[in-house]
């Protein structure tokens, strides 16, 4: 869910596109790294971006009846590393403006930080986190991917809500109201999102194994998975 | 494939410096957000930039119309949600405040005001011009490498899902819910290593012609007219001129 062009007010668009230049940039630096040490890596984040682009552009069921797209931050995240995420995500949204007039430029900043910033780390910490207690691979992924989405959308509301505080209530009732007008759409499309992600990872682990473990992408432990 | 895209390439200004038609857009965004008098301004803003794209630009109105249906839903749900006040001490649960309706429709104004802006520059401006004068403006050379590649893949990788999409329609792989969530998973892990795939021929093809050094993609320049820099400031210069007076 992007946040539209002109939505927020300037102080709020330029302090959020402040908030996740930072992100942005070390995303940059770790890409460059990685360039040089691996130059062959340099055309895999362009598929990467156009991957993520394609991803957003399809029309996924959602259990209400409703049509919308997936994020494509989780699997990212778990493909790549949310650090890479950032600049990748704000390539994505930044063509999602130009092409699609989806989301906006002023607005950018805060779509960056919702969607390629805490969508991709909430993703990689709750992967960790269920790998970590041993849960099997699909659930992880299945957490990992709906988590992700979830959280990109409060965070999304919570972005809405200190712009549009509630005049009697201030920023606790407004938050509620965008939770609540929102949750409508997005809690099937994070369930729709992480059962995709699930079969996803299947078929890519069924199929493809070689040529993921050619590219460093899964390890042999979670291709056996 | 994408309606835009095919449209920045083929509309009337596509001849006019990328230059010109940024400074118009920025120009028009900024004092779109930075007004007082919101709703006057806001409304001419929209007025002009629609009729610049639809008529100079010679957009279909039809394309434009559904463009602008997406952010519209989005400042539909949006503002209502800003309009809506929730409390228990007035009579109703649910009531519309005065002040609440107030920034709503400031909300709207700003908002249609500010799509139109950006719908001038996403109809009238392709992706590689934009790139091109972002490098010119000293943006990372890594962020614009990735920019043009990026750019580049979207239109390989997306002619492939179409055809991977329509291959799984005609066997009947979207007919109920289980089988469109089994298609889409399959069609999503196809992208991917096709993309992989991808990634790794062109870096042969790039490889083998020696490509270490930054990407060089060709522009073919096209002259700045003075005559509209001058026309894009003193149309800057009346609105901002009547957000003053508004």
């Amino acid at each position: 869910m992007h946040i539209m062009e002109g939505f927020l007010p300037v102080t709020h668009a330029i302090g959020w596109s402040l908030a996740s230049a930072p992100f942005v940039g070390y995303g940059l630096y770790v890409i460059k790294k990685r360039i040089r040490e691996k130059p062959e890596q340099r055309m895999l984040l362009g598929v990467a971006a156009a991957f993520t682009f394609v991803l957003s552009a399809l029309k996924m069921p959602s259990v209400t009846g409703s049509c919308s797209h997936p994020t494509g931050t989780g699997l990212g995240a778990v493909l790549f590393s949310p650090g890479a995420m950032a600049p990748i995500g704000a390539v994505v949204l930044l063509f999602q403006a130009l092409l699609l007039a989806h989301g906006g430029l002023t607005t950018l900043g805060a779509n960056i930080f919702s969607m390629a910033v805490v969508g991709p780390f909430a993703a990689t910490l709750v992967y960790r986190l269920a790998r970590g207690i041993k849960l099997p691979f699909s659930f992880a992924v299945f957490l990992a991917a709906s988590l992700a989405d979830l959280l990109t959308y409060v965070t999304t509301a919570g972005q809405l809500a200190f712009a549009f505080p509630d005049p009697v209530g201030g920023f606790a009732v407004s938050f509620a109201k965008f939770c609540g007008v929102f949750a409508v759409t997005q809690i099937p499309l994070a369930i729709s999102e992480g059962l995709l992600t699930v079969v996803v990872f299947n078929a890519l682990t069924r199929y493809n194994a070689r040529e993921l473990q050619d590219m460093n992408v899964l390890t042999g432990q979670e291709v056996r998975a | 494939m994408i309606a835009p895209d095919t449209l920045a390439y083929t509309n009337r200004l596509v001849k006019t410096h990328p230059a010109e038609k940024c400074l118009l857009a920025a120009s028009m965004l900024c004092l779109n957000l930075a007004t007082p008098a919101v709703m006057p301004v806001c409304c001419m803003i929209f007025c002009f930039m629609c009729c610049l794209t639809i008529f100079k630009a010679r957009i279909p109105a039809v394309v434009y119309a559904k463009l602008l249906l997406t952010p519209l839903f989005f400042l539909c749900v949006g503002a209502g949600t800003v309009m809506i006040d929730l409390s228990a001490d007035h009579f109703a649960f649910i009531s519309i405040s005065s002040q609440g309706l107030h920034t709503a429709i400031i909300i709207v104004c700003r908002g249609l005001g500010a799509v139109s802006c950006l719908l001038f520059l996403c109809l009238t401006t392709p992706v590689a011009d934009i790139t091109w004068l972002l490098a010119k403006l000293r943006v990372p050379g890594l962020l614009i490498e990735l920019l043009d590649l990026t750019y580049r893949c979207i239109f390989i990788l997306a002619d492939s899902a179409a055809t991977i999409t329509t291959a799984q329609a005609s066997r009947l792989g979207y007919a109920t819910m289980n089988a469109t969530n089994r298609s889409l998973g399959t069609l999503s892990a196809a992208c991917i290593i096709r993309s992989f795939v991808n990634a790794r021929l062109m870096q042969q093809a790039f490889d083998s012609r020696c490509g270490e050094g930054p990407m060089r993609v060709m522009h073919t320049p096209c002259p700045i007219s003075k005559k509209n820099i001058i026309a894009v400031m003193m149309a800057s210069i009346i609105i901002a001129a009547c957000s003053f007076i508004g």
